[in-house]
């Protein structure tokens, strides 16, 4: 008999929710379901484990059929809030074995989840933090408990940027508990999106202000002219429509604002002031207030994003250069004194250069499946591996794409495709689907392999066969048999590439490793070319250094202020006051990159 | 990330479970773990019987020996001081074969002798086993048998114990274990976790105990948790330890 009896680690006394590893009794064994570990499941072990904390126990065992796969993962949530929070909305049924485990008394306070997969729990939980996330930055009327939210959310996600600032916002004034919650989010992506949120807050506290002051060529003229001002408000809309979609892709997690919140304006002056908040601000709306007016204020400073759309540029040049002023100046928020508009140009979009092709690779053949069909199917999603993807544009000399336009018949079925990468002029690329199509019994020979060493990286010129048996659900990769199943979901393909992933991951290692085969490890993108000119400039450098470095290496001009805007949101390097360096992750792969692009001898670069 | 040596220890909860214990875990995260493992799980009979002194905090290397854990640390580098051997001296007592029936006793802790080294020589023991090649690498933390049929066969000049390759011991007869007198140094912490549920109290238990004497340790220590305990800490450092 097989039976689930607990999970890994104590459940406090006071916990919201909880989860860990599997307990699974097999045969007189107890199974970690992580680790897979064992330990003879004799007398008085349990509760000798469970006294020590190390293992919560159900009341009541829940049964498994007697040759099921070890589970891998149990979440716990007392079933109150459980239903409250509708978190039963995130379960996929096919990636669970039991969702309430019928078990006794003290149980029933519990929903109790048996996931198989950790992967499949990876993804419950982020989908129940982000949840857990909107009640606190949304609360629809209904006072929030707040405590509770926060502690089940931090159960589930301890890094999570939203969470954490909540929690470090619970004491404003404590300096250094904000730094522990901001540290907790670890990543530097993550700890950007904290420091945005706490300066939000923190600007709705201080009921801080936007301003914008116009100063007439006539001194003796007062006020702004209706007309400006209202030209002036209509920018205002403008910008904010165009920034709710920045926002929206930068900041998932937040609603579009509603327009700035127009606040004073003096009477015979041309001073508007903004705030981001009012009384009835929501946390998530003071934030995403707070983020849209400083793009706002840093795009009046002269810094727009990249190829910014025409409308967004028309609308700065009208708040930035009304012609019947002298000047413009403004209030940024954490600021205390106006100062002038530092906008001094404005391109014209139309009159950006546009990319052209420089180069493109030579055509290699992967396998992958299909994961999605876009902009009326112009564009086909491929995964080459659980979390690696690609979106790939198709045109008419495509071929076999027409057999992908209806995604229902082909997804998540293994497909052999051959792809181009096109590198841009502006060192940008993107890949060009030269044809696809349906794997089948009669094997195909796969000639590139995503690498699970360097990302963005691939192994060229091996020679992998691979087919498909699909009334069987067996696909055959050289010699080695991987069962599919002969209904595809997206679970079934990830676990089969990851089987196919570990193989690849062995050959890569073997060739790479040996420095044997004319197999070429390239493909290193911009941020990853960054970290090999720093370790060759011995960690930090100025920016100009490493542009200077990447330009001789590689022979193109970089794009500055794309390549900075991506970095910055990246664990590997930091950059701060014109200078570039890395971070210990980013040495590590540094190291790594190093290693692996120097022990191909005969290697061909990639672009 | 070179392999990094585990360590699973608990502090005894409350009478209901309760987190009334995580000043004591806090502490054992900030001075490092000492032997105060509750008398109960047979060590200190096992230190007696192997003439071990003074009592050991023990961790071990690429994944932890417990099948479970409450709380965890891994850590990148031991004391110098501190002893290294390829095997799980516990099991020496009673489980390990064939080194478990040697008798007299004394046989065991000659044994024990001949296979201790200072932790300061692992780079060298390491490159010997589990050697240097991915494929041992990765036997070796699958918690795979070695090839040889027992450590003599590495290293010729010791007791001959055929105790590996086709023996019928676990992993416990092949695993490096770390013997750290009196208590463990954290000074190569590089992670740390716990149940999830207790999580969010030790770190607060961190800001009030550490954050006004110590905080760059608590900042630190904040930026070092992973979630899920400890299976879900040693299955996630597998990929990390083996691509070194």
């Amino acid at each position: 008999m097989t039976s689930v009896v607990g999970y890994e680690g104590r459940r406090a006394a006071d916990a919201v929710a909880s989860w860990g590893a599997a307990a699974v009794e097999r045969d007189g064994q107890l199974i970690n379901g992580v680790t897979g570990h064992t330990l003879a499941a004799g007398d008085g072990v349990l509760a000798n484990l469970a006294a020590r904390g190390r293992l919560t126990l159900f009341n009541l065992a829940l049964e498994l059929p007697a040759r099921a796969r070890v589970p891998e993962i149990v979440f716990q949530c007392q079933r109150s809030f459980f239903e409250e929070w509708r978190l039963g909305t995130y379960i996929d049924d096919s990636l669970i074995l039991d969702y309430h485990a019928q078990a006794g008394d003290d149980d029933k306070r519990w929903t109790t989840i048996v996931f198989k997969k950790k992967s499949s729990f990876t993804m419950f939980r982020e989908h129940c933090a982000a949840a857990l996330a909107h009640i606190l930055l949304y609360p629809d009327g209904e006072p929030v408990q707040t405590k509770k939210v926060l502690s089940a959310g931090l159960v589930l996600s301890a890094h999570h940027p939203v969470l954490n600032a909540f929690r470090a916002w619970q004491e404003p004034n404590d300096a250094t508990w904000a730094k522990m919650c901001r540290a907790s989010v670890q990543t530097e992506g993550g700890q950007s999106t904290f420091d945005d949120i706490i300066e939000g807050w923190r600007a709705a506290d201080n009921k801080d202000r936007w301003a914008l002051y116009y100063k007439s060529k006539d001194n003796a003229v007062k006020g702004i002219a209706s007309e400006d001002a209202l030209n002036l408000f209509g920018a205002l809309v403008k910008v904010n429509t165009v920034y709710s979609a920045t926002l929206k892709r930068d900041y998932p997690f937040l609603k579009k604002p509603p327009a700035n919140h127009f606040d004073r304006f003096e009477a015979a002056s041309a001073r508007f002031e903004f705030i981001s908040a009012t009384v009835k601000s929501s946390p998530g709306e003071q934030v995403a207030r707070f983020l849209e007016t400083r793009m706002l204020q840093r795009a009046l400073d002269g810094n727009l994003p990249p190829d910014p759309k025409p409308e967004l540029t028309e609308a700065i040049a009208v708040i930035a250069r009304p012609p019947q002023y002298t000047e413009v100046e403004q209030k940024p928020m954490g600021e205390v004194s106006l100062r002038p508009i530092l906008q001094t140009e404005l391109v014209p979009d139309a009159q950006l250069p546009k990319p052209t092709w420089a180069s493109s690779s030579e055509r290699m053949t992967l396998l992958g499946y299909h994961s999605g069909t876009m902009d009326d199917a112009k564009k086909t999603q491929l995964t080459l591996s659980p979390d690696c993807w690609r979106t790939v544009h198709r045109d008419e000399e495509t071929r076999g794409a027409d057999d992908f336009r209806n995604a229902r018949r082909t997804l998540y079925l293994p497909v052999v495709f051959e792809v181009v990468r096109e590198v841009s002029s502006r060192g940008t690329y993107s890949y060009r689907l030269k044809s696809i199509e349906l794997l089948g019994v009669e094997a195909r020979q796969v000639t590139a392999l995503p690498s699970q060493l360097v990302r963005d990286a691939f192994l060229l010129d091996c020679k992998v066969k691979v087919s498909f048996a699909k009334a069987e659900g067996v696909l055959h990769v050289d010699a080695t048999t991987l069962s599919i199943g002969t209904v595809p979901t997206i679970d079934r393909a990830h676990e089969w590439m990851r089987r196919f992933g570990d193989l690849c991951t062995g050959r890569e290692l073997g060739w790479t490793g040996r420095r044997l085969s004319p197999v070429v490890v390239r493909g290193v993108e911009k941020q990853d070319r960054a970290l090999l000119a720093l370790r060759e400039l011995k960690g930090t450098a100025t920016i100009v250094q490493v542009v200077e470095w990447l330009e001789d290496k590689y022979r193109h001009a970089l794009d500055v202020e794309a390549w900075l805007s991506r970095p910055l949101r990246s664990s590997y390097v930091t950059v701060e006051a014109g200078n570039v360096s890395w971070t210990e992750q980013g040495h590590a792969r540094a190291d790594a990159l190093f290693r692996l692009t120097s022990s191909a001898d005969q290697s061909r670069s990639f672009y | 990330m070179p392999f990094l040596w585990f360590h699973a220890f608990d502090r005894k909860p409350g009478p209901n479970g309760e987190a009334d214990d995580v000043d004591a875990i806090v502490r054992a995260l900030h001075d490092g773990p000492t032997c105060e493992t509750p008398a109960d799980d047979g060590t200190q009979t096992n230190e007696t019987l192997l003439e071990i002194e003074p009592s050991c905090v023990y961790a071990y290397l690429g994944t932890s020996t417990d099948v479970f854990g409450d709380n965890v640390l891994a850590l990148t580098r031991a004391r110098d001081s501190d002893h290294v051997s390829p095997f799980d001296t516990g099991g020496l007592v009673k489980h390990i074969q064939p080194v478990a029936s040697f008798d007299p006793p004394s046989l065991k802790v000659a044994f024990l002798a001949s296979y201790s080294w200072d932790a300061s020589d692992m780079p060298a023991l390491l490159s010997h086993y589990p050697g240097e090649q991915e494929v041992s690498r990765e036997r070796y933390l699958r918690g795979d048998p070695p090839e040889h049929l027992g450590p003599h066969l590495i290293w010729a000049d010791r007791t001959p114990a055929n105790m590996w390759r086709d023996s019928g011991n676990t992993w416990h007869a092949w695993t490096w274990e770390l013997r750290a007198a009196t208590s463990l140094t954290v000074d190569g912490l590089l992670y740390w976790s716990c149940a999830p549920s207790l999580y969010d109290d030790i770190l607060r238990a961190a800001r009030r105990l550490y954050g006004d004497s110590d905080a760059d340790w608590a900042i630190n220590f904040a930026a070092k948790y992973r979630a899920g305990g400890s299976g879900n800490l040693a299955n996630d450092m597998y990929a990390d330890q083996l691509a070194a």
